[in-house]
């Protein structure tokens, strides 16, 4: 008969339901008889329903409203994020894009004298007068508008791919940047 | 019949957002418990609440379906509130040295006599109060196992899997945490403990 005191550990596991079969009829047999033990195993059980009996600490009513709406920014965010190579490509080649039609449309200003044009009928302004509707005509066909036109879309296209670009490349909040804000 | 956590989230991954929001329901509260009991502050917890969703949904396609999802959602709980409490905490002498329970283990370990036990002499609001201040005087890794254990009810299996521990780490740490945590509760109730009698070891049964 063993009649050494119940390690703590062995008590621990009694309570825990973590001893095997025999160690518990062992353990239950050795608490029969033994009174100091069986005290502090109800301190042990005393300390156990103490930590079961804290009270409990709620969240704000609308915390699970706003991970939702959080979690929903950050699907779109991670969605963004999935199409980031096609996005950066677009944005590139629309720059190659914007780049050669601008080139095209300085190009056709120059072959249209579009500049010569304008220049003349600001340091003339009697020629204008004189001959008006025949100098709007004559600007507007010395304009490159096609190329206006192409530049343009290029540059809007641009704008467009690059800002959705840096939405992607934009990290999600972190935990870091919610804590600093307090 | 209420959907299991893994129906839940295979609803979520093929695009039902109301499963998504029944996880909410199920595990906010307890996430943000388990967070409030590391970090001791409300705003701190919530977004620990938050960023551990969040965290699901960033990585949705990486999380196994074969595999519990409630070790996974607390094991990401649990690591976002070491890093921001490692953050906050200042190092302590013990966990440089990590001899905290060898100056405790020897007193947790003896059979005491007829010590009248803290919780026969407070009230039980001010034994929670302590408890719980006890608790936040603990290791993190001691604090997780033990709000793991008494708050929400895992079982050692649960731990160990949340945890990413062995079994047997997970008994050891629970067993080191309680001692330490009736040590705390006993030296900071010294002045209450006029009626203790010296600590007796050995003694027959």
């Amino acid at each position: 008969m063993n009649n050494r005191h119940l390690t703590a550990d062995i008590l621990d596991a009694y309570l825990e339901q973590e001893l095997d079969a025999p160690a518990r009829v062992q353990a239950a047999e050795h608490l029969a008889r033994c009174a100091l033990c069986r005290r502090r195993l109800a301190r042990e059980e005393e300390l156990n329903r103490a930590l079961h009996a804290l009270p409990r600490r709620e969240p704000s009513p609308e915390l699970a409203a706003r991970i939702g709406r959080a979690a929903e920014t950050r699907v779109l965010q991670e969605r963004r994020r999935s199409r980031m190579p096609f996005i950066g490509a677009a944005a590139f080649f629309s720059i190659l894009l914007l780049v050669w039609f601008g080139v095209q449309l300085a190009l056709a200003f120059e072959e249209n004298a579009t500049f010569d044009l304008l220049s003349v009928l600001t340091t003339r302004p009697d020629l204008f007068s004189a001959y008006s509707t025949d100098a709007i005509w004559a600007v507007i066909e010395a304009l490159p508008l096609g190329e206006i036109v192409l530049t343009l879309f290029a540059l809007f296209t641009a704008i467009v791919l690059v800002g959705q670009w840096l939405e992607t490349v934009r990290p999600p909040a972190s935990l870091g940047e919610y804590t600093r804000v307090r | 019949m209420t959907p299991s956590d893994e129906t839940l989230l295979s609803r979520y991954k093929a695009g039902d957002e109301r499963a998504f929001r029944a996880l909410v329901e199920r595990y906010a509260a307890s996430i943000y418990n388990l967070a409030f009991r590391f970090l001791r502050d409300p705003m701190e917890a919530e977004n620990v609440t938050q960023e551990t969703f969040l965290r699901v949904v960033s990585a949705l396609d990486r999380v196994r379906l074969d595999r519990p999802f409630k070790p996974y959602l607390f094991r990401v709980a649990v690591n976002l509130c070491r890093d921001l409490a490692r953050k906050k905490r200042p190092i302590l002498l013990d966990d440089v040295r990590g001899d905290g329970d060898a100056a405790i283990g020897e007193a947790g370990e003896n059979v005491e006599g007829d010590a009248v036990p803290l919780w026969e002499r407070v009230q039980e609001q001010e034994l929670h109060s302590r408890l719980d201040a006890a608790i936040g005087m603990l290791p993190p890794i001691y604090q997780a196992v033990v709000t793991l254990r008494y708050a929400e009810e895992f079982s050692y299996a649960e731990i160990a899997q949340t945890l990413d521990l062995p079994l047997n780490t997970v008994r050891t740490h629970l067993r080191r945490a309680k001692i330490r945590l009736r040590w705390i509760l006993e030296n900071d109730a010294l002045p209450l403990s006029v009626s203790d009698a010296p600590v007796a070891k050995g003694g027959e049964p």
